[in-house]
């Protein structure tokens, strides 16, 4: 069931702020699509316009090829699973899960077989009697994730699921999420500010800014071809570099502070930024690398090490292996993995 | 031990105070049944033995002379339930879910009636409504008076669970409007609309000023008999319409503070 849903130059305001400029993308069926940003960069709200919770001020949303933006929310049949769960109160575990079945008007015994095989999903059918307060954070989510496959929805929106639970619980939770709606190739849209999320579940990737996407690919895609700074930073960490590309001896070179090396291909001649990945550094031996820098700090982060360096005046970020901590003041020899290395596209 | 002090210092301050609000009730009530004679008190209602210690005499005449008086305050406050429910609810969650400019100073404005005397109310209504003067204007009366307790309660109920986020949620389902107001957003203010419904009751089973400036020739509203005993009839009379007038608002003051325990502690649960 690969359903295909567009968004056209969807816009909101609120009074003079404007929350999302002109979003059009075409959602990949069967796939699941992250929107990653950070708070306030319009991701919820492209959500919500898409599940048509809030109308926009301009655009259109197509469902398989026709405009659905004046729909409402209710005939769209798109399952949502909320932040904050909004689970209704009054009812059991089960009577939420077949709660969607029940306005669609299926009878009592047959909305029970399906909120029990949505349960099932999500393994917790052993909860179908519980009230929503007898049950922790997040076996609530599990029930609001069941509530919103129960009705088989069409199209499912999910808005920061796992933001409200402790860390530990949200690895869990977010592989055997994965592993559910990879199985279940439905059509869904992750809204999230969590890159590692993102990465692990969005067969595509949009990452927002401002109201504004700043980029959309699949996340390998994004994470080593970054299109802009923001992105470049927002999305693990990165050394950003000035350049300079130019031709000498019909070679084409990059000059960057400390060393020039040959471009990649493909480069424009001129100014430009660079974009290097503290895991695309490594530490060489003295005489066969880019630079020198010198320790300024070191971050421990268990599997390996986060090192701070300054090679001349420019700060340089470099993740090593945890076999030795390097004390600050010792000079490091590094080298650049060239075809790693990232040129910004330019005016980015 | 200073803290065994202080615990038994409360202790006595509230049992003094529970004696304080509990000794008129029992004397009143034990008044309505104790023969009055073996008090050397005159009765002109004793049927039975001059020897027996109770004597329920007063509570037949009570019934007699002024159950009709009884039944209207009933009827009335039964009317004002009913019409708090139909009005004050879809108020309510108006006001809490859909605030407009201007919709707090609503709020306030519908809870200015309890501020003010009850003769300043019922001389307003008479300028303005005298023509209607008799029951139907009692209860305009009362509606002003108990229309804020259950716009009160419903709000604060809307207000502390966030109905919005469930009717999101509900549309999202697939809920159409009918179908959110009755599989959720009524049922989550079940308990709010059934305190509200015995603040309204108690309200407007005790309300005397308004009653009996509004209402024109007989029967009065309950209250009245009360006043019209106490100024005209013995001590045993009076002291069984009060009792009377207890055994209906008790049980309902009981049931409010009971539901309105159990809503709080569910609101924290769900918090």
């Amino acid at each position: 069931m690969n359903i295909l849903i567009e968004a056209h130059n969807l816009r909101k305001s609120y009074g003079s702020v404007t929350a999302v400029h002109d979003f059009s993308h075409r959602f990949a069926p069967g796939k699941i699509t992250a929107i990653l940003g950070p708070s306030g960069s319009g991701k919820s709200t492209t959500l919500a316009m898409i599940a048509g919770l809030i109308s926009p001020d301009g655009g259109a949303v197509l469902l398989n090829g026709t405009d659905i933006t004046r729909l409402p929310a209710e005939q769209r049949d798109f399952g949502l699973v909320f932040q904050n769960y909004s689970l209704f109160p009054h009812l059991s575990v089960a009577e939420n899960v077949e709660f969607g079945l029940r306005v669609r008007g299926i009878g009592r015994a047959e909305r029970r077989r399906r909120a029990m095989a949505a349960l099932e999903q999500v393994h917790i059918p052993h909860l179908a009697e519980r009230r929503i307060l007898q049950i922790s954070g997040g076996e609530q989510q599990r029930v609001a994730l069941a509530r919103a496959l129960a009705f088989s929805p069409r199209v499912l929106l999910l808005d920061e699921p796992l933001s409200a639970l402790d860390a530990k619980l949200r690895e869990g939770l977010r592989a055997e999420l994965g592993r559910l709606l990879n199985e279940l190739s439905l059509t869904a849209i992750y809204v999230t500010h969590d890159q590692v999320e993102a990465m692990s579940l969005g067969h595509e990737l949009i990452i927002m800014r401002g109201g504004r996407i700043e980029q959309a690919g699949t996340p390998l895609e994004v994470y080593t071809r970054p299109a802009t700074p923001f992105v470049a930073t927002f999305l693990g960490s990165a050394n950003l570099l000035e350049g300079e590309c130019y031709q000498a001896n019909g070679q084409s070179k990059l000059r960057l502070p400390f060393v020039e090396i040959p471009a990649p291909a493909g480069t424009n001649a001129g100014h430009c930024r660079v974009m290097v990945r503290p895991e695309d550094i490594t530490i060489v031996a003295s005489g066969g690398g880019h630079l020198n820098g010198v320790v300024t700090s070191s971050i421990f982060l268990g599997n390996q090490v986060r090192l701070v360096l300054d090679a001349g005046g420019c700060t340089m970020v470099v993740d090593v292996s945890n076999e030795s901590i390097p004390p600050p003041g010792e000079v490091l020899t590094l080298r650049l993995n060239e075809t790693k290395l990232c040129i910004l596209p330019q005016g980015a | 031990m200073p803290r065994n002090i202080g615990f038994i210092f409360c202790l006595a301050v509230t049992i003094a105070l529970m004696a304080m609000i509990l000794l008129p009730l029992i004397v009143v009530v034990l008044g309505s049944c104790i023969n009055a004679s073996l008090l050397g008190l005159s009765t002109d209602l004793w049927s039975g033995s001059r020897h027996d210690i109770f004597d329920f005499s007063a509570f037949g005449y009570i019934f007699e002379n002024y159950g009709d008086w009884a039944l209207f305050s009933l009827e009335l406050a039964i009317a004002c339930v009913a019409i708090c429910l139909l009005i004050a609810v879809p108020a309510g969650y108006a006001l809490a879910r859909h605030p407009f400019p201007g919709s707090g100073l609503v709020e306030e404005l519908v809870l200015l009636p309890l501020s003010l005397p009850g003769i300043t109310l019922s001389m307003g209504l008479l300028a303005t409504y005298g023509e209607l003067r008799g029951p139907l204007l009692v209860l305009a009366g009362h509606l002003l008076y108990t229309i804020p307790f259950m716009l009160k309660v419903v709000t604060a109920t809307l207000r502390s669970f966030d109905v919005g986020r469930l009717e999101t949620a509900a549309k999202s389902l697939g809920a159409s409007f009918p179908q959110r107001l009755f599989l959720v957003v009524l049922p989550n203010l079940r308990h709010a609309m059934m305190v509200g419904s015995l603040l309204v009751f108690a309200v407007s089973w005790g309300e005397f000023n308004v009653s009996f400036l509004l209402n024109r020739g007989r029967p009065q509203t309950f209250p009245a008999v009360l006043y019209d005993t106490y100024t005209n009839q013995s001590i045993q009379i009076s002291s069984a319409a009060t009792t009377i007038f207890l055994a209906i608002v008790i049980p309902a003051v009981i049931a409010i503070q009971w539901l309105g325990g159990r809503d709080s502690v569910e609101v924290e649960q769900g918090a």
